[in-house]
């Protein structure tokens, strides 16, 4: 069974968004679930700090195990920080994906848009396992 | 890679699932998405070869004497990627059992003849066929196709290379030195001396599409690009591929 940390919120694409002690500021990355599916991650593209990314659009690519798969942007916003780690060690987002394995920081500028997202139930029965 | 890349989108929107096999015109050098190159990949010159960089991972395959061969599917016809990826693979092995080939998969972790490091766009030895993924198709512990995919949010693109003659050793050689070259022999296997014989190409397409058409439970039917798809194709290679900025990326 996979991981669905129930103070998330998410997207039928398989990213999270977290919330960070900063109003208005999330954490996007990708979940239990998606890293399970893609195998050992072995890349991954960000974007540079100060892009923006309007909802549902590309902000990078993970690769593993020699497939490439696009990463889309849960909300609209601004792009303020990106997990440099990654760079270094991209096997997190397999060991720790809530945690270290974290990809964006994601300033909102549609608050709305967070209406549209899943909630961990109906993650969960998105992905079979709820 | 224009080609295989409009294929990709055209099953994204909504055409049917596609099968192309093809050659080079020339012997060229094809490099993953992600994969280090300018400081390793310049001196590829040396090999009288073009260069192109894929839209999928993995890691750098010499096309030359080979057949190439990409598979265009929506998500979830085949599975997720994995499962497609398994299935593609699985309809190879039949493929090649029909040409008299005792081809497998690689099993999970499993090394080649020569220990080698997982496939990784960093890795030190930068060739795809030092390594196996699981899955992949295999002859008597050596690699005999090497596979990658590109997942977009409804369409799966993989597209791999089946050497016919041993030419992985010549790009091998000319990056890493004639040690390489004796490893490479050991990781990686043709299509002839996997069969024991030259098995000529009439006979090996319709050993694929045997293949493909059994395990998938499909039929096949003769297919050519549409005119849109051929525009499609040409600005991908004119703003993409076919660029320096996207060719030395990284």
């Amino acid at each position: 069974m996979s991981e669905i940390p129930g103070d998330l919120l998410y997207t039928e694409e398989h990213e999270y968004l977290k919330r960070t002690d900063e109003e208005g500021v999330y954490l996007v990355g990708i979940t239990d679930y998606a890293q399970g599916e893609l195998g050992d991650v072995v890349y991954v593209e960000l974007p540079e700090p100060g892009r923006s990314i309007g909802r549902m659009e590309v902000f990078g690519t993970v690769e593993a195990v020699k497939a490439v798969s696009d990463l889309y942007s849960p909300i609209s916003g601004e792009v303020v920080a990106v997990n440099t780690g990654l760079a270094d060690d991209p096997a997190l987002v397999n060991s720790d994906p809530y945690g270290g394995g974290w990809m964006l920081k994601l300033r909102v500028s549609e608050p709305s848009e967070l209406d549209q997202l899943l909630g961990p139930e109906e993650y969960g029965r998105h992905i079979g396992e709820g | 890679m224009s080609i295989d890349q409009t294929l990709l989108e055209s099953v994204q929107a909504g055409a049917p699932p596609a099968l192309r096999l093809y050659r080079w015109a020339e012997p060229c050098l094809s490099l993953g998405r992600n994969q280090p190159a300018r400081d390793r990949f310049r001196d590829a010159a040396r090999l009288a070869a073009s260069i192109v960089r894929r839209p999928t991972g993995g890691l750098a395959v010499y096309h030359d004497r080979e057949l190439t061969y990409a598979v265009a599917v929506p998500v979830g016809w085949l599975g997720g990627p994995r499962a497609t990826y398994h299935a593609i693979n699985r309809s190879w092995i039949d493929a090649l059992r029909r040409l008299g080939v005792a081809a497998g998969p690689a099993r999970s972790s499993q090394p080649t003849a020569r220990a080698a490091p997982a496939p990784h766009p960093a890795s030190p030895d930068p060739t795809c066929f030092a390594a196996a993924a699981p899955g992949e198709v295999m002859v008597r512990g050596r690699k005999l196709i090497g596979s990658a995919q590109r997942c977009e949010r409804h369409a799966i693109l993989q597209h791999g290379s089946l050497p016919l003659e041993a030419a992985q050793q010549t790009m091998v050689r000319r990056l890493a030195g004639a040690d390489a070259v004796a490893g490479a022999s050991l990781a990686a296997i043709a299509l002839a001396e996997a069969a024991g014989r030259v098995v000529p190409m009439p006979e090996l397409i319709d050993a694929v599409v045997a293949g493909f058409t059994a395990t998938l439970g499909i039929r096949l039917a003769p297919a050519v690009l549409s005119p849109p798809e051929r525009l499609r194709a040409a600005a991908l290679a004119d703003q993409r591929f076919g660029t320096s900025a996207w060719t030395w990326r990284r």
